[in-house]
């Protein structure tokens, strides 16, 4: 028996079976219970992608409020007929692109350190599933993450995205061209690139050990 | 197709998305080209490897606290304040008009309804919560003792109890006034009553 939390704020236990698109129609009537749920749900989503676009682990906490608020404030522009994914996705890279802009012009990859000691690297790419077994893995997760991270920072901008969108975010074709305003077709050939692109920088390291 | 054409066919043929009639001319290719075939296979590794990150897992602190300065700072917008303000007005025009037909109703009040004292004005100025309570009880006694508490509600509600089953239920939707108090009570309930309760279910917002 789970006690009524300090705050009165709990949510309908069916809640959890819904689609994002239901809670979002709560958040256009008005209701903040199903804004903080719908927070509950995408941090984590969104906050790999804003890791992987800006590549700064500390940036993301600021854009990940910035999108909420922004989702708030243009609720009412959520069609009927509107994914949810695509949407915030739509909201979050456009806020990552403004904040590059503003930073004038400041190339929007930091350079990421890998050398810190195994169980504290910071790599920009999280964690690789257990369950993944890949030619790569003979080389340590670690190995293999920052190589990776590194791999994806030299994918040109326009082609990265569409790996994040696609790979990373699990988008398809057509939510992906809905995210970059382009055809589903110019995603195809996008992701084509930049997959060739992470292809070539990782062969060093799938033929042998890293130096 | 050349190999360039082919590498872009290979790349949305892994994704199952390679257009249909563009599989026959892609895998005639792929068959005479050595470089080809081979790519094939390292872009599904490259695929493979990018599908198994999964870095989701983040602390639920960091969600709470991303919430928590969303709504803080939706609460603090003018615009929003302006919106609650002019509700406030708004329900207060409502009863100022409600007083005024009352009060003209009282006036006009057919005789035989004198004794009955004037008619209601609007009870809750400012319904400001809506709850929602669903129970589930092991006894009668349980269901039958939380319906009781609802007397104590002071706004409007709308109570169903249906037949009994292996389970008492019980639900309750409720709107009126933020009433902290009540909902200490309900707490209480829900602690005192904890071993003849099999399911709780609340929700609540406030406007
Ligand atoms: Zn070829």
């Amino acid at each position: 028996m789970s006690p009524l939390p300090p705050g009165n704020e709990t949510v309908p236990l069916d809640w959890a079976s819904q689609p994002d698109e239901d809670h979002m129609r709560r958040v256009q009537a008005g209701d903040t219970r199903a804004l903080e749920y719908l927070i509950h749900r995408w941090t984590p989503r969104l906050s790999a992608f804003f890791y992987r676009l800006t590549g700064d682990p500390h940036a993301s906490d600021d854009l990940l409020q910035e999108s909420f608020l922004r989702l708030w404030a243009s609720r009412d522009a959520f069609r009927a007929d509107a994914r949810f994914s695509p949407w915030i996705h739509a909201i979050a890279r456009n806020l990552a692109t403004d904040r590059a802009r503003s930073r004038d012009r400041k190339p929007l990859h930091r350079a990421v350190t890998s050398s810190g000691a195994p169980g504290q690297s910071t790599t920009l790419l999280g964690r690789i599933a257990d369950s993944a077994t890949t030619p790569f893995a003979a080389a340590s997760k670690l190995e293999m993450l920052a190589r990776l991270d590194e791999a994806l920072r030299s994918v040109p901008e326009t082609f990265r995205e569409a790996v994040v969108l696609c790979d990373l975010q699990r988008l398809s074709y057509e939510d992906a061209g809905e995210v970059l305003g382009v055809p589903a077709k110019t995603v195809s050939s996008r992701l084509a690139r930049g997959r060739e692109h992470l292809r070539q920088a990782l062969a060093a390291f799938r033929s042998g050990p890293i130096s | 197709m050349n190999c360039e054409d082919a590498r872009e066919g290979v790349s949305a043929q892994l994704d199952g998305a390679l257009p249909a009639g563009e599989r026959e001319a892609l895998e005639s290719h792929v068959a005479g080209c050595a470089a080809c075939r081979a790519f094939r296979v390292e872009l599904a590794d490259v695929r493979t490897l990018l599908r198994g990150v999964d870095d989701l897992d983040e602390p639920v602190s960091r969600a709470a606290a991303v919430g928590k300065g969303v709504l803080a700072r939706i609460e603090e917008d003018p615009g929003r304040k302006r919106e609650k303000w002019m509700v406030f007005v708004g329900i207060g025009v409502v009863a100022a008009c409600a007083m005024i037909v009352a009060g003209i109703a009282w006036h006009y009040r057919p005789r035989e309804e004198s004794e009955h004292g004037p008619a209601p004005v609007l009870r809750e100025p400012s319904p400001a919560f809506h709850g929602h309570l669903e129970l589930r009880a092991a006894d009668a006694a349980t269901r039958d003792a939380l319906r009781e508490l609802f007397r104590q509600w002071r706004g409007t509600s709308s109570l169903s109890q249906p037949e009994a089953g292996p389970e008492f239920a019980f639900a309750a939707d409720f709107d009126g006034p933020d009433d902290p108090a009540f909902l200490e009570r309900l707490r209480a309930f829900q602690r005192d009553h904890g071993l003849s309760i099999r399911s709780w279910k609340f929700s609540s917002s406030t406007r």
